[in-house]
């Protein structure tokens, strides 16, 4: 199997005042290409912390990062934007729409960043939410969506942009069961198709429907 | 610790927290603070004129308002014998005098110590009954009760006497007369409308009542009424003018009328003079009220716009604190204790704003008097210190205010929803910010724009040919009769004997130096009158002050045979003369009857400030003339002025040598338009610096609504150049809309004031660009400084924000 992400030695520290809090000491992981996986993990375990560094939202001190054989390693702020926007795909616990934009361009919108023309766009992503099972609500605001169709709109985003991994960040933690399990359906379609997928989460029924769970204690890996 | 120590420590936290925010936002209220507290230091100022008088409010000035011979007459000065016939002859008045300014420098002198003074006057005897000036020495009903005697400032009693007691002192005029000190005066207590450092007893009691030298004053009884008052002396004066208008013009009092002249006098109260009256001849410059009221409103605005800056900045700031709203409801603090923190906080902020702006105006203060031209404003110990108060006052104002939103808005929240992160700013009151922003942009731009074209205006007016060449020229004034009746010799002494001299002259009025006089002309046999402006001048004045002779030959005026005389193009015009050359021009009355011929026509020259149009002129020899011109060769410029000092001191002994550039006195014409663009360039800084804050206060609210969305955008690839664009974009708009606004109201503005130049410039199309591209280029540099904050955070700080 491919490699999709390679981790060795990887530190986090946070400036907290005078103090440094030491958030990831020293990670190693693998990540196939394809795979569906959760990362488990206490409040404070760092786990959201290697979510965020995965997805280039945040740099590390040390160590190596490798997504798709590309080392992440002093990436220029527009650099770290192109891959984020070419590789990535991410779902938030809070779904992280925008107000102010109907669901189609909701999901329309990181191929904006990628210059396709507003037409094109708005095709692709009624394409994207018909997948999603909404097309009907593509005109909505995300105010005038259950909690479900919210995340479901923020999964078409991450799709639309083909990433090779979707990264979710507790995308199940603001949801009611019933809809936990619609919203992991989803991503085991998504992960069907090939793209690798990556879950932070601390509910184990969530966790138990991944492929494999890698365990975060204190900013160490602990099971793999 | 009390509770009041508690929130003075937390607010000086969050200050020092930061640092940036509040040095904007407390500079941009204390500079507006600073501005509107000078402003009423000036209003107050300005409108006090006049008021501390014993019983200002029945003292009246007397003025005449008329067409006379072709000239407009509207002046304070009345005829020598009215105040005597006022204080004798109307039981409405309790006491009338006048005193005859002598509008120039006087000499005195006392042993062998000369000085010049600039404020002197003639004034009756009972000039204290009106004008209640404290003495310190004399007593009022005496000082100029007797021949030869004189009143003196404290200023030149110390000048002249030092230590010494100055009464019964000798004090020379002008190396003719002595006058005895018999009084000094304090400074006056307030400002008024005039002032005097010496007064002399009246050496002329009778005259005519054609000839208006002495200004009038009358203190009406407490039942008076000035309109009476003014009608009757109006009568009076007329009957008087009877026999004056035969003897004089040779015309009858209603072939006077028909002529189409007019005479009559008019009464000002003297608190109104200051602010009210611009009559020819004042014996100050005065002030306008309309600048006042113009003033006044840029006061307010400029307050009202700085504290809404500053609450709004206040209130966008406050958002980001809701979580300690939150933190403090749930540890307990109740509704009343979490405004007053935040009351406590904003007002700290408005008094540290407060100091700053009296601390800012007390170091400007000497630079805006001088601007302003002001009699010395201070902020302290000048009687004002009520102002402060109402400014401490203000200060609290400001801090309730800008505090009371925040406080009131954030404190009401549930706590649990604040913990939760659910509070978010409102978009309340965005459109009003925007709005705000446009009209504190379009003000900026205008002002901009305006300080622009009035800088080309100066400097066109700095460049303009003036039809003379000022440059290298001095003006000394011819100051006793041994050099009016020798200046032939002096001046052949002073060519033979001083080096770098070109040219020497002399005459009667120098543009910038003295203004012209009109008279009635007519042109041969002619029974038509022509009003035109003259001036007594000697051999090469042409030359010295390189006017250009366009026809004939330079004229040796001194020796032509008829009076000859040189005219300029526009008497060519006025006259409608086809031939000019040898046509006969007559300067005539019942007493004068003086023949004179064109010699050569010279180019137009200005003789005033570019408000006024360029006068029919004509140059005749005259050797009474009280001015030399001469023209220095650049190169010998020091030898040669050291040169002339010499000769002159020999010449003129009696006088301390001194002199002026021509270049200087011209530009004097055009001080006042200096110094409305001084002032003008202030008020513009400081615009664009409030308008600024505006914008930072928006472009920072801007962004604390939008930080989770620009997180987003980040993640989903943008990259921080397009989210700065996303972010400042709006601002772009905002501007566009402001100069949209500002073009017409500015090109307007400018082009009226432009019009009350006759000789000025047409406003280029370029100014209006590249006074918006400086409006835009700031614009975008204070909006950056918040949007590329917020830009440059990593996609995880903006997507933490709640």
């Amino acid at each position: 199997m491919k490699e999709m992400i390679r981790i060795r030695d990887l530190n986090k520290s946070y400036q907290m005042g005078h103090n440094s809090l030491h958030v990831l000491k020293g990670i190693d992981l693998d990540i196939g290409q394809g795979e569906f996986v959760s990362i488990m993990g206490s409040s404070g375990s760092g786990k959201s912390t290697l979510l965020n560094i995965l997805g280039l939202l945040d740099e590390h001190d040390n160590g190596s990062y490798h997504l798709n054989d590309v080392l992440m390693k002093n990436l220029s702020e527009k650099k770290a934007a192109y891959y984020r926007n070419q590789f990535i795909g991410f779902v938030f616990q809070s779904f992280n729409l925008i107000s102010f934009k109907n669901a189609l361009e909701n999901v329309a919108l990181p191929l904006y960043y990628q210059k396709v023309p507003r037409k094109k766009r708005n095709q692709l992503a009624m394409e994207y939410l018909d997948k999603a099972g909404l097309k009907d609500w593509a005109e909505h605001m995300p105010n005038e969506l259950s909690g479900g169709q919210k995340q479901r709109v923020a999964i078409a985003r991450s799709l639309i942009s083909k990433p090779k991994v979707i990264l979710a960040d507790e995308p199940t933690g603001a949801l009611d069961s019933v809809t936990s399990r619609e919203v992991m359906n989803l991503f085991k379609e998504i992960n069907a198709e090939g793209i690798t997928v990556i879950i932070v989460t601390h509910e184990n029924d969530i966790s138990a429907m991944t492929q494999r769970v890698i365990k975060l204690k204190d900013g160490i890996i602990v099971a793999a | 610790m009390t509770m009041l120590e508690n929130y003075i420590k937390v607010a000086w936290r969050n200050l020092k927290k930061h640092r940036v925010y509040s040095l904007i936002n407390i500079s941009g209220l204390a500079l507006g603070m600073a501005c509107g507290l000078f402003i009423i230091l000036y209003i107050f100022e300005e409108t006090g004129y006049d008021k501390w008088w014993d019983d200002s409010d029945r003292i009246y000035r007397v003025y005449i308002d008329g067409n006379f011979l072709g000239q407009e007459i509207n002046s304070p000065t009345t005829p020598s014998e009215m105040a005597h016939v006022l204080r004798t002859e109307f039981d409405e008045v309790e006491s009338a005098t006048r005193f005859r300014p002598i509008r120039q420098e006087i000499m005195f002198q006392h042993d062998d110590l000369k000085i010049y003074v600039a404020d002197v006057a003639y004034a009756d005897s009972n000039f204290f009954d009106v004008f209640s000036i404290p003495l310190i020495q004399g007593h009022p009903k005496e000082v100029l009760s007797h021949r030869r005697t004189c009143v003196i400032s404290q200023r030149i009693a110390k000048a002249f006497f030092g230590n010494e007691d100055p009464i019964g002192q000798y004090l020379n005029y002008d190396d003719r007369w002595d006058y005895r000190v018999a009084g000094v005066m304090a400074p006056m207590p307030g400002n008024a409308h005039f002032s005097y450092d010496v007064l002399m007893t009246s050496n002329e009691l009778r005259g005519n009542w054609i000839e208006n030298g002495h200004c009038t004053y009358f203190k009406l009884t407490e039942s008076g009424d000035p309109d009476q008052v003014i009608n009757k002396i109006n009568h009076y004066a007329y009957a008087e003018l009877k026999d004056a208008l035969v003897d004089q013009l040779n015309l009858t009092p209603e072939e006077f009328i028909q002529q189409g002249n007019s005479y009559e006098y008019g009464y000002q109260n003297i608190e109104r003079i200051h602010l009210h009256s611009n009559l020819q001849f004042e014996l100050k410059p005065n002030s306008n009220v309309e600048y006042l009221y113009i003033l006044a409103v840029i006061g307010i605005l400029v307050l009202i716009i700085a504290g809404i800056n500053f609450t709004n900045l206040v209130t966008a700031r406050s958002s980001s604190r809701s979580k300690e709203v939150g933190v403090r409801k749930v540890v307990g603090a109740h509704r009343p204790l979490i405004v007053r923190q935040f009351l406590t906080e904003a007002i700290i902020q408005s008094v540290i704003a407060l100091v700053i702006a009296l601390m800012l105006l007390e170091l400007a203060l000497p630079s805006l008097n001088r601007i302003m031209g002001s009699q010395g404003l201070e902020l302290f110990g000048s009687g004002y210190g009520w102002v402060a108060v109402v400014f401490v006052f203000l200060a609290l104002m400001v801090g309730v205010f800008s505090g009371s939103y925040p406080a009131l808005y954030l404190s009401s929240f549930d706590p649990s929803q604040i913990i939760k992160g659910q509070f978010k700013s409102g978009k309340r009151g965005l459109l009003t910010r925007r709005v705000l922003v446009i009209i504190q942009f379009s003000i900026s731009l205008s002002l901009i724009i305006g300080l622009s074209v009035m800088f080309r205006q100066l400097k066109y007016m700095q460049k303009k040919d003036l039809g003379f060449q000022p440059e290298q020229v001095i003006v000394v004034p011819i100051q006793t009769d041994f050099v009016t009746e020798s200046f032939h010799d002096i001046k052949d002494g002073m060519l033979e004997s001083v080096p770098g001299i070109e040219s020497i002259s002399r005459g009667s009025h120098i543009p910038g130096v003295m203004e012209m006089v009109q008279g009635i002309f007519k042109v041969g046999n002619s029974e038509l009158t022509y009003p035109m402006w003259f001036m007594g001048v000697d051999d090469d004045f042409l030359e010295t002050m390189e006017i250009e002779l366009l026809l004939g030959e330079e004229p040796t005026l001194s020796t032509a045979k008829l009076g000859g005389v040189v005219i300029n193009q526009k008497a060519v015009e006025f006259l409608g003369l086809e031939d000019p050359l040898g046509t006969e021009i007559n300067y005539s009355n019942k007493y004068i009857d003086e023949r004179m011929q064109v010699l050569g026509i010279i180019e137009n020259f200005h003789t005033d400030g570019f408000d006024q149009e360029i006068k029919p002129m004509i140059l005749y020899y005259d050797p009474m003339t009280w001015f030399t011109v001469i023209r220095i060769d650049p190169s010998q410029w020091d030898e040669s002025i050291a040169g002339i000092e010499k000769y002159w001191n020999k010449i003129e002994p009696s006088h301390p040598f001194r002199y002026t550039l021509l270049r200087d006195d011209f530009a004097e014409m055009y001080a006042e338009e200096k110094r409305l663009s001084q002032l003008f360039l202030i008020f513009t800084i400081m615009s664009i610096w409030i308008a600024c804050m505006g914008l930072f206060g928006l472009a920072l609210y801007n962004s604390e609504l939008r930080t989770k969305e620009i997180g987003i955008r980040r993640a989903l690839g943008a990259t921080t150049g397009q989210t700065w664009l996303l972010l400042t974009k709006e601002f772009g708009y905002l501007t566009g809309i402001s100069i949209l606004i500002s073009w017409p109201i500015s090109y307007f503005a400018m082009n009226l004031w432009l019009q009350s130049f006759v000789y000025h410039i047409e406003i280029p199309w370029w100014v209006f660009i590249s006074s918006s591209v400086i409006a835009l280029a700031i614009a975008l540099i204070t909006v950056s400084i918040q949007t590329l904050r917020t830009s440059f955070a990593t996609p995880v700080q903006s997507l933490r924000y709640e």
